[in-house]
């Protein structure tokens, strides 16, 4: 679990993710045209764009939270229970409440 | 600690019920210091009120859960509301995925952090402001975050 310093994924978390796909049975041109159909509003031409994008995403430095937000939408998957990996929302909508949520999520944002 | 009056005698204020008593001499009370011989005249001197854990362990759950608690704590730990909220900001942050063993690793780090800070509340504290207290509450526990890796 060794995130950089300016907020991109690790080579390693990388990794575990494409091992997952793997786990799953899911390539990563499936997993792009999932991320397609998830976010590409029905646009053909728009998923065409977002296809590229994804796969552009896995050959360079990925951020965290694109990575985050990808290994949500694989927890949604049917084979995803044979993963050992265990997906989190974000902490942010426990802190609503409270005027500290900035303090409160960096005194823990050490690694 | 103390703070000064107009009046030629010191007053010292009861730590129990608040009452000023007046300490006047002939030649006053001075620093006993050949070189220094200060006055304490018109000085009241009054022992610093330091944060008992009770009211520490209140006031950063209400901090942290924004939520008012004005009822006596039964325990020396902090509400339920708050140690779900900490551990939940601790283990899940901005969203986040784990292995099995990550994930226990990580549930282990918090605790310990919060555990630790808590038994230590109130210890080191010499004020009642709340971002103070939260704010020295806060950089312990990143602090113990380091040290329960």
């Amino acid at each position: 679990m060794t995130t950089l310093k300016n907020g991109s994924a690790s080579e390693i978390e990388i990794d575990d993710f494409r091992s997952a796909l793997d786990e799953i049975g899911y390539s990563l041109v499936q997993f792009c045209e999932l991320v397609a159909v998830t976010e590409g509003d029905e646009d053909l031409d728009q998923e065409s764009k977002i296809i590229q994008n994804v796969k552009k995403s896995f050959n360079r430095k990925m951020k965290q939270a694109t990575l985050n937000k990808y290994w949500a939408y694989i927890a949604e998957l049917p084979g995803f229970e044979r993963v050992d990996r265990v997906v989190l929302g974000n902490a942010k909508k426990y802190l609503t409440r409270t005027d500290y949520s900035n303090e409160i999520i960096s005194a823990f944002d050490v690694d | 600690m103390f703070e000064k009056i107009n009046k030629d005698h010191l007053e010292l204020t009861c730590p129990e019920c608040d009452n000023n008593t007046k300490v006047k001499t002939d030649d006053g009370v001075k620093c006993s210091s050949s070189e220094c011989q200060t006055s304490f005249g018109g000085m009241i001197f009054k022992r610093k009120k330091y944060l008992t854990r009770a009211t520490a362990v209140l006031l950063i759950s209400g901090a942290v859960t924004g939520i008012t608690l004005n009822e006596k704590i039964e325990d020396e730990r902090l509400s339920y509301e708050s140690e779900f909220t900490l551990m939940t900001a601790c283990i899940n942050r901005y969203g986040r995925s784990y292995s099995t063993s990550a994930l226990e690793a990580r549930i282990e780090q918090c605790s310990c952090s919060v555990r630790k800070v808590v038994n230590n509340l109130g210890v080191d504290s010499s004020s009642n402001d709340t971002d103070e207290v939260v704010s020295a509450f806060f950089s312990s526990v990143k602090a113990m975050m380091r040290e329960c890796d």
